[in-house]
């Protein structure tokens, strides 16, 4: 997955964090996976559609 | 392989009962636990840092105190395991890292075990943890019904610990099932409080917005005694008791939810049996049982995992700019993941947590529902060493997703949660499951679980 391993290198760079060679490519793809659910759990993509005010009550109010 | 779980277990109600009647005396039950971990603890590792000697002064000291004509106070004398990333004042904290082997011993209780103290109970010593309480293997410790077979995690070594009758009662923790994961995997009891209901003050963290301590034990009555006396309300335990009776109560007027899909999707076939017998249960006590799904469990999960995943690499983000070799290989891939991720996942799960938390309040509120029933685990204890768990239908599933799959959702909406044992399978390993309560209603929830526990 270069575009990962590239996304992986490039914020490690951007941070200042030193990633050794030989765990690149184990990192990118848990990073790859962990950005599909970012992807999954923003508003158009999920079932429940986005509300203009939450409804957090349990029960039927009396 | 050993095999150590207690199977005639005394309860903390039947202690106190003891000690009230001078069947037993403090020094007796101290010495007992002290042998049965010298008997145990080899093959188990449930437990650090017992310290024998002391153990027997203080219970020493407590006989000598139960001669003062005064009522001892609600837990006097009960012996309390301590997950290592919770603080008791005169121990180190040391979180299973290598970084922190080196740490100062606390020098104040945390709040939950200083409230505990001031009920009366007696700390036995700090329980085995996962690295940093982050996993669900909980290594070196083992499951005291198999040790071949791994805890769960990470208050692994606490729910071992009940488990093979070498404390009572034990301190957890749960950000994503740590709490859940190892009650079930060791066929004990424990509760996830609402989130936020417990101080954790003096608890190492993992993800603040998620950590949430609680109480481990053998049945929901000694769990709701010791969630009282983490609270600092131990003068309402005496009273509690009566909560808990012998013979269940009738749950008439109880509308208990099951949940398809996401809940019931590659469950071992006894877990899934379990899960029914409990139901049939709860029907023959009046309960009525109302099948519903909830399509934004899968969110919740993955809002669990990355909120997990972004704050703990902020908690550990000098370790892994610093020593990074002083880091377990998982710990720090956690983190590496966590701190390259765009601050706008951040930003992207803290809305979708209030999108979860709404979309759960309204199937609570249209179903009316007081609890939904679920399997803590989709399978018992794995082998150590195990990293894909097999279902029936021939797939596989990495070890620490499957055994969190059922458990973050619930982390992400914050509400209490009690695991209780659901008997065995076909190997004589303990079931787990969960009820699943309305935010802040742990008691109407125990009431609930108390039931349920007396049908297995």
């Amino acid at each position: 997955m270069p575009d990962s391993l590239n996304y992986v290198r490039e914020a490690a760079k951007s941070i200042g964090l030193k990633l050794p060679e030989e765990r690149e490519s184990a990192i990118a793809e848990a990073v790859a996976v962990a950005l599909r659910q970012v992807e999954a759990i923003r508003v158009d993509s999920t079932p429940v559609p986005a509300p203009t005010t939450y409804d957090a009550s349990w029960s039927e109010q009396k | 392989m050993a095999s150590n779980p207690n199977l005639t277990p005394t309860t903390i109600r039947q202690t106190l009962t003891k000690l009230a009647e001078k069947q037993v005396s403090h020094v007796e039950l101290v010495q007992d636990l002290l042998t049965r971990i010298q008997q145990t603890d080899a093959d188990v590792i449930a437990w650090l840092d017992v310290r024998p000697k002391y153990l027997m002064e203080l219970a020493e000291a407590q006989d000598r105190r139960r001669s003062v004509p005064k009522p001892p106070t609600s837990l006097f004398g009960i012996p309390i395991g301590v997950k290592d990333i919770i603080d008791v004042s005169g121990y180190q904290t040391v979180c299973n890292m290598e970084a922190r082997e080196n740490v100062l011993e606390a020098a104040r209780d945390a709040d939950v075990v200083h409230r505990l103290r001031g009920a009366g109970a007696l700390f036995v010593g700090k329980t085995v943890t996962q690295e940093a309480a982050a996993g669900i293997f909980s290594d070196p410790c083992r499951n005291p019904w198999d040790t071949a077979r791994i805890p769960g995690g990470s208050s692994g070594g606490s729910a071992a610990a009940v488990a093979n009758g070498t404390a009572l009662g034990a301190l957890g923790t749960d950000t994503g099932g740590s709490i859940r994961i190892p009650a079930a995997l060791c066929g004990v009891t424990g509760l996830k409080p609402t989130y936020g209901r417990l101080s954790v003050n003096g608890i190492f963290p993992l993800s603040p917005s998620l950590d949430t301590p609680g109480p481990i034990a053998r049945d929901v009555a000694d769990t709701m005694a010791l969630y009282l006396g983490m609270q600092g309300k131990h003068r309402e335990i005496p009273a509690m008791w009566d909560r808990f009776p012998e013979e269940p109560r009738s749950l008439a007027g109880k509308r208990i939810g099951v949940l398809t899909s996401y809940f019931n999707e590659h469950i071992q076939p006894e877990i899934a049996a379990a899960q029914q017998k409990a139901l049939t249960a709860a029907e023959s006590l009046g309960a009525e049982i109302v099948e519903c799904d909830w399509a934004d469990a899968m969110t919740a999960r993955y809002v669990g995992s990355l909120i997990q995943r972004m704050e703990s690499a902020q908690i550990h983000r000098d370790l892994l700019f610093n020593q990074p070799h002083l880091m377990g290989e998982q710990l720090r891939s956690r983190v590496e993941v966590g701190a390259l991720l765009p601050a706008d996942a951040w930003f992207a799960a803290i809305a979708a947590r209030d999108r979860v938390k709404a979309s759960i309040a309204a199937l609570y509120r249209e179903h009316r529902l007081d609890a939904i029933v679920a399997p803590s685990t989709p399978v018992t204890a794995p082998l150590v060493g195990e990293k894909q768990v097999a279902y029936a239908d021939g797939t596989t599933e990495e070890t620490g997703l499957a055994l969190t799959r059922l458990t973050q959702p619930w982390n992400a909406t914050g509400q209490p949660i009690i695991a209780i044992p659901a008997g065995v399978d076909d190997r004589g390993l303990p079931i787990g499951l969960s009820l699943i309560g309305r935010p802040d209603e742990e008691w109407e929830l125990a009431d609930i679980a108390h039931a349920l526990e007396k049908s297995f």
